[in-house]
Formats: C-alpha cells, structure tokens, sequence
C-alpha cells in the first residue's frame, strides 16, 4: 500500500501522465535486468563501459532508470553482456 | 544553532521517506524544493525528471542504481541520479528502504563545492548523517525495515 502525506507530492506524482509512467516503469526493469547480469556475471560499471565503447556516465545513466533506450542501444548491450535482455512474445 | 526534525512524507511496502524540516519551519526541505521548481517553464524537463525518479523508488525502493555519491566516502549524501545536466536534489539514502530526502538546485558548476547554496544543503545532510548514527548508536532510534522508528518524536541540534 502507498501512502503519501505531501500534499504537493500527491498532487505532482498524481500529474504523471500513464503513458510517462508506464515508460519509465519499463525502462528501470530494463535497467534491473543488466543490473543482475551484471552482478552474476561479476561485470563491473568500468567493464561494461569498455565492451560497449562507451563512458562510465553512460552506463550510471542507464542503470538509473528512465533511460528511453533505443533498440539499438539494446542490442549493443546484450552483446556485450552475452545474454538477452528482453524478448518479443507472439 | 539550528534545530531540525526528521518528517515522514511517503510510505509503500518498499521504502519510507522522510524529510527535514528547520527550525519548527512548516515546509520540510523537499517540499521547498518542489515549492520552487514545480512551476519553473525553464526546467520543468529537468524537474519531472526528479518527480518520476521519485515515483520509481516508491515503487521499487531506494536502490543504489538510483543515485549517485556526492559526500564523502564515509557517509550516505547522494544525489538522485537522472537525466538531468541543471537539478540536483540531495538525499540521505540509509538504506534500500529508508531515504532522507533534502533540498536542492541548479547545478551551473562542474562540482556543488562551487556553489554555496548545493554545498550547503550537501553539509545539512552530512551533519545529518552523523546525527542520524549517533541516534541509532544511542538507541534513541532504529530503522525496520521502512521505518525509523522514534524519529519522529526527536529534535536535533545541527
């Protein structure tokens, strides 16, 4: 169950269009999933940044969540962890 | 010397936020935060940037991913990490389910140190740190899980 006793952070979150929210829920489970293959891989934030030519921020920003990643972005990363991070279903 | 006391704004199966609030002042710091910028036209980007940061942790609790480490590396001052090069807010992370939410600003330097109001609100929650374990050392309070329990009935001395 959620509470919140702000008023003003009722009011701003109530704001947040569904569209918005369910983007974003989405990306940070996207960030989850590299997170734990990360960890069970034992592949560091400086690793990862290296097999995907990319700098350190970079990979902070992703892990973050609200990352709008792009489909290419996805697949750059899967390569260089070695495991899918999502899957179309049918 | 300035008085302060830890309120609760937030609560849900995955973590509790507090705030703080100065000096018997009415508006806790984050609801200063929010009072400045939530009609901001110029960084309204940046701020919804925060507000979603926040929804997430609600929902899914105050992972590390989520922030950054701004103080030093002996205490828990973070800085919630979203895609934004102006905002800062500051935050006391305790744990994945306790956060401390602070104050924050515009970021028109390379390091808050420059600045004297993101250095400011960056040693409130420093000293708050070192208050907040001194509490927990005395037994004054303790955190369960998502909750500080006895903090609310506490007033320090910052």
């Amino acid at each position: 169950m959620i509470e919140i006793y702000d008023d003003i952070l009722r009011e701003e979150l109530a704001k947040i269009p569904p569209l918005t929210r369910q983007t974003y829920f989405l990306t940070d489970s996207i960030a989850a999933r590299i997170e734990a293959i990360m960890k069970t891989k034992g592949i560091s934030k400086k690793q990862l940044a290296e097999l995907t030519h990319k700098r350190p921020s970079e990979i902070s920003k992703w892990l973050a969540g609200g990352h709008n990643f792009t489909c290419k972005t996805l697949v750059l990363i899967s390569n260089a962890l070695g495991e899918d991070l999502i899957q179309v279903t049918h | 010397m300035k008085t302060a006391r830890i309120v609760s704004i937030a609560k849900s199966d995955q973590v509790g936020l507090y705030s703080i609030c100065f000096n018997g002042d009415k508006e806790t710091e984050f609801r200063k935060f929010m009072q400045k910028f939530k009609d901001n036209a110029a960084l309204n980007k940046d701020y919804q940037a925060i507000i979603h940061a926040i929804d997430r942790i609600i929902a899914n609790g105050a992972l590390e991913r989520n922030f950054r480490y701004e103080g030093k590396m002996k205490d828990n001052v973070v800085a919630l990490s979203v895609n934004s090069r102006k905002l800062r807010l500051y935050c006391l992370r305790m744990s994945d389910q306790i956060l401390i939410i602070g104050n924050g600003g515009v970021k028109d330097s390379r390091i808050y140190e420059e600045s004297e109001e993101l250095s400011g609100y960056v040693m409130d929650l420093q000293k708050f740190d070192e208050l907040l374990k001194q509490a927990q050392e005395e037994g004054l309070i303790y955190i369960e899980q998502n909750v500080i329990t006895g903090i609310e009935e506490m007033t320090f001395k910052v």
